[in-house]
């Protein structure tokens, strides 16, 4: 790589709000709970 | 997020084609091997792709049964991939059917708000992207199916695929950028990385990528313009931000026998005089840690 290692942008992470989207009329937890992603939701 | 970048830039992939060229470069030396197994070359038997990579000459690897552990959930379910954008196979029509209620493909813009936004997540969050367009590949629409559809797929699987598939990307079209960071992170805190370094005395906190926020006080109000300048005071009780060395760099010293005699000089040199105390020479380490964790 040409690139210095302090350019290399990390993307942490991208929480998604599910109740948030709940509240809003788009449920996805079921999906979520049907991958058993309950715990841990990346 | 250091230790993210200390380990991306020395990833390498290594799968059966990587463990195959590991085979044909002992056979290249010694022709003698021909034939022989792996066990019997001296490498290790080949178990799963995996991503390999150091940091501070400890090994750290990653695999689905890794990303598995830390998702917290089995690397087990249905994992479909190599399709690419396949207009002849027959995961098109079952795709189809599951997103636009339709055997042909139909546009975004008749996606229900579901799964579009199943579509932003798989995006950003499940298998990101880091931009470019939404377009999903087959592979990747057929992992949308099993959400929506709630058949269980093997996300594990998907995300070190991923993962490498960016990784490559890193290193071919030179892409400056790395997802998962807190996976990745995880990954490494999970596996006892953070305390090998502890043990050898390498980092300080802030080399961990340990980022403590400011405090928040009167002075914030006063920044914020919430109170009047003159109405802000210092008081003895302020929480002060710590400037206790933490206790990883307890003892250093982050230099060992193999360094060159005058790195381990300067170093010495330059300890006393920052700190006063002096570094016995009884107390660097012969070698740096160099064992494998129990990553995977």
């Amino acid at each position: 790589m040409s690139f210095e290692e302090w350019e290399l942008n990390v993307q942490v992470e991208n929480p998604v709000d599910f109740i948030s989207l709940a509240h809003h009329g788009c449920e996805l937890i079921d999906i979520y709970h049907a991958q058993d992603l309950d715990e841990y939701r990346i | 997020m250091n230790l993210v970048r200390h380990f991306w830039v020395k990833a390498q992939v290594y799968d059966r084609k990587a463990a195959q060229m590991e085979m044909d470069e002992k056979i290249l030396i010694d022709p003698s091997l021909q034939g022989k197994t792996r066990e019997e070359m001296g490498l290790e038997p080949f178990r799963c792709t995996k991503i390999r990579s150091s940091i501070m000459g400890i090994s750290v690897f990653i695999s689905k049964v890794a990303i598995s552990w830390v998702t917290r959930r089995a690397s087990e379910g249905k994992f479909v991939s190599g399709l690419d954008y396949s207009k002849t196979s027959p995961w098109n029509n079952i795709v189809n059917k599951t997103m636009f209620n339709n055997t042909r493909k139909g546009k975004y813009s008749e996606l229900s708000m579901r799964n579009k936004m199943l579509l932003k997540i798989r995006n950003e969050n499940l298998l990101p992207k880091g931009g470019g367009g939404d377009q999903p590949s087959l592979d990747h629409r057929v992992f949308l199916h099993f959400f929506t559809t709630k058949q269980k797929s093997n996300v594990p699987k998907y995300i070190l695929r991923h993962m490498i598939k960016i990784l490559r990307e890193s290193q071919t079209i030179q892409r400056s950028w790395i997802p998962y960071g807190r996976l990745i992170l995880e990954i490494l805190h999970q596996g006892g990385i953070l305390n090998a370094l502890k043990e050898v005395n390498f980092f300080i906190d802030a080399q961990l990528g340990t980022v403590t926020g400011k405090i928040i006080n009167g002075s914030t109000l006063k920044h914020m313009k919430l109170i009047k300048k003159e109405d802000y005071k210092v008081l003895n009780t302020d929480l002060k931000e710590p400037t206790v060395v933490s206790n990883l760099i307890y003892g250093f010293p982050p230099i060992c026998k193999q360094d060159p005699l005058k790195v381990r000089e300067r170093y010495m040199m330059d300890h006393f005089e920052r700190t006063g105390q002096t570094i016995k020479i009884t107390d660097i380490p012969e070698n740096m840690y160099g064992g494998a964790l129990p990553i995977a």
